[in-house]
């Protein structure tokens, strides 16, 4: 009887766990499959033409990349740096906690007051006004706590004999740090850098308050310029463009969403393997 | 000083000063987002956070009341979560209790790659596939509360789920070994032994789901509808704080009244995200002693 009954659970708990699983599924084929179909030679090379209905998505291709290259470009450093201080300096003191508490609260804080933050800090105060840098800036502050709460786990799960042998070889504490421990530990940093890339990809709220404008034909020429990204891409033309231009939008999710599933595939085969060793 | 000392020295200064960045920078936010709202608070008063009516482009007389959008992403936020809560805790209950190794894996696999779409996609997907569904059913706004609360549900899952499933996979092995070994049933033995044991885990995953769709802007601000009144059936057009801050930013003038009550709306955003995220620390450090 008792048994009949746990039966009967698990069979809804599996139908319903399928369900979720088909509807994931459905999400990645009918955007996937959707939108490849726009995929041509003049979509990736060429810039919108005609109000959205013709042309492709090369400017909004190079802008994503801009903003992903420039915002990792600072908070790799800063991300790794601060996780390298919690694991090895910081210890359990007073500091260590307020740091520790303070990127906690930051990876919590919503994306949109990230952009209100870089709008007035980036774009008002530095004089920045909407810009590539501020854009990357801004999105920078949002992918610091990832990076640093994961390089602190990395190295904090590190064996103490790897430390103690390189101690004991007469190396000093940073050449520990930076020669042993973070080459030892260096697909789970990865991992956390694939996933921060991830994000600032796809993250939109932020770029659209501080960094994007909604047409170019080209390449920013400089950091101070406005970009065109792939998010900001999808939101304004499936809000503002007819129908004629929403086969760009298809396209576009199609590309972005290959593109997100690239690094994320790849973030977790490596977790993966880092398990299984 | 031999070079190799000066090096080492260099760098653990440069580690540790690099290190306040967290600090400064959640300073500087805090400090920030007041500053730039504190005009509004002073010109409208209280009546920013208790007004009913959200005019902020009236030319002669502008209204500033944030409440409907309070009201807008609370509502959204408690129909989210009447989803994704009950749907997020049965998939890691199945996964942590009843699946298969390749089932589990297969599912967790979708999962996980599902958590890196970005929120901007699934907000186009909802508006290109299952919007127009809501005319079929004679629904006149094709955006709206249910919608909305249908994409966050998708879009914070994965989180909930994965969240949910770490907690109960953390609770000690013996601990469900014993309860089957006394004769209960698996459902018995996951959810009154094993759910109980994590249960601040579970709080936890709660509280940071809460926190993450009343901060979510994308989807709410692509199929919510975008209305500022006060939702009356799941089929009206709502609109959230963080979709007034998106959509309406790009066209205020700085530093005007309009301007600093978009500010405004965000310190609510962040205050309450402050507190959440204290609460979840807070709960999973007070567990870790016992």
């Amino acid at each position: 009887m008792k048994l009949k009954k746990d039966l009967v659970i698990s069979n809804i708990f599996r139908i319903v766990s399928y369900f979720i699983f088909t509807i994931v599924l459905m999400i990645f084929v009918l955007t996937i499959g959707n939108g490849i179909s726009y995929f041509s030679f003049d979509f990736f090379t060429k810039a919108p033409m005609d109000g959205m209905t013709a042309g492709g998505i090369l400017p909004a291709i190079l802008g994503s990349l801009s903003v992903l290259a420039l915002s990792l470009l600072f908070s790799i450093p800063i991300g790794m740096f601060t996780g390298i201080y919690l694991a090895e300096y910081g210890g359990r003191s007073a500091m260590a906690q307020l740091i520790m508490t303070a990127i906690t609260s930051l990876a919590g804080v919503p994306s949109v007051v990230f952009g209100l933050f870089g709008l007035s800090l980036f774009c008002i105060t530095f004089g920045f006004r909407t810009s590539l840098i501020a854009g990357s800036l801004t999105l920078s502050i949002m992918t610091l706590p990832v990076i640093a709460s994961t390089v602190n786990e990395a190295l904090k799960a590190i064996p103490r004999t790897v430390r103690e042998s390189a101690y004991a070889l007469g190396a000093k504490k940073t050449e520990v740090i930076f020669k042993v421990l973070i080459p030892y530990a260096r697909s789970r940093i990865l991992t956390a850098i694939l996933i921060g890339g991830g994000r600032v990809i796809g993250e939109t709220a932020p770029i659209l308050l501080t960094g994007a404008i909604f047409f170019s034909t080209a390449l920013p020429n400089s950091i101070m310029d406005p970009v065109m990204t792939l998010p900001s891409h999808i939101y304004y033309i499936s809000m503002a463009y007819g129908e004629n231009a929403q086969w760009m939008a298809k396209g576009t999710s199609a590309f972005l969403m290959i593109f997100v599933l690239i690094i994320y595939g790849i973030a977790f085969k490596v977790r993966r393997k880092m398990n299984e060793r | 000083m031999p070079i190799r000392e000066i090096k080492h020295r260099m760098n653990s200064v440069a580690i540790t000063a690099i290190a306040f960045t967290g600090i400064i920078v959640l300073i500087l936010l805090f400090s920030f987002i007041i500053q730039e709202a504190v005009p509004a608070i002073s010109e409208v008063g209280t009546k920013l956070f208790t007004g009913r009516y959200w005019y902020p482009t009236y030319e002669d007389d502008p209204e500033f009341g944030l409440l409907p959008m309070i009201v807008g992403s609370l509502e959204v936020t408690g129909l989210t979560c009447l989803f994704v809560l009950p749907l997020g805790y049965l998939l890691a209950f199945f996964l942590f209790e009843y699946a298969r190794p390749t089932e589990k894996r297969i599912i967790k696999s979708a999962i996980d790659l599902l958590s890196g779409v970005p929120s901007v996609v699934i907000g186009a997907f909802m508006l290109i596939y299952v919007s127009p569904l809501m005319f079929k059913f004679e629904i006149y706004s094709p955006e709206n509360l249910l919608l909305a609360a249908i994409g966050l549900t998708i879009l914070s899952l994965p989180y909930t789920a994965s969240l949910m499933e770490e907690s109960l996979s953390s609770v000690d092995k013996s601990l469900k070994e014993g309860a089957l070994a006394l004769g209960t049933t698996r459902f018995t033995a996951g959810f009154r032994v094993v759910s109980k044991a994590a249960i601040s885990g579970i709080l936890n995953a709660v509280i940071l789901t809460v926190n993450r769709v009343i901060g979510e802007t994308m989807v709410v601000l692509m199929v919510a509808g975008g209305a500022a009144i006060f939702p009356e059936s799941l089929f009206d057009p709502v609109r959230t704080l963080t979709a007034s801050i998106a959509s309406e930013m790009g066209e205020v003038a700085q530093h005007s009244t309009h301007y600093s009550a978009l500010f405004a709306a965000g310190l609510i955003l962040l205050v309450f995200s402050f507190i959440l995220t204290i609460l979840a620390g807070w709960i999973s450090k007070k567990n870790r002693h016992v």
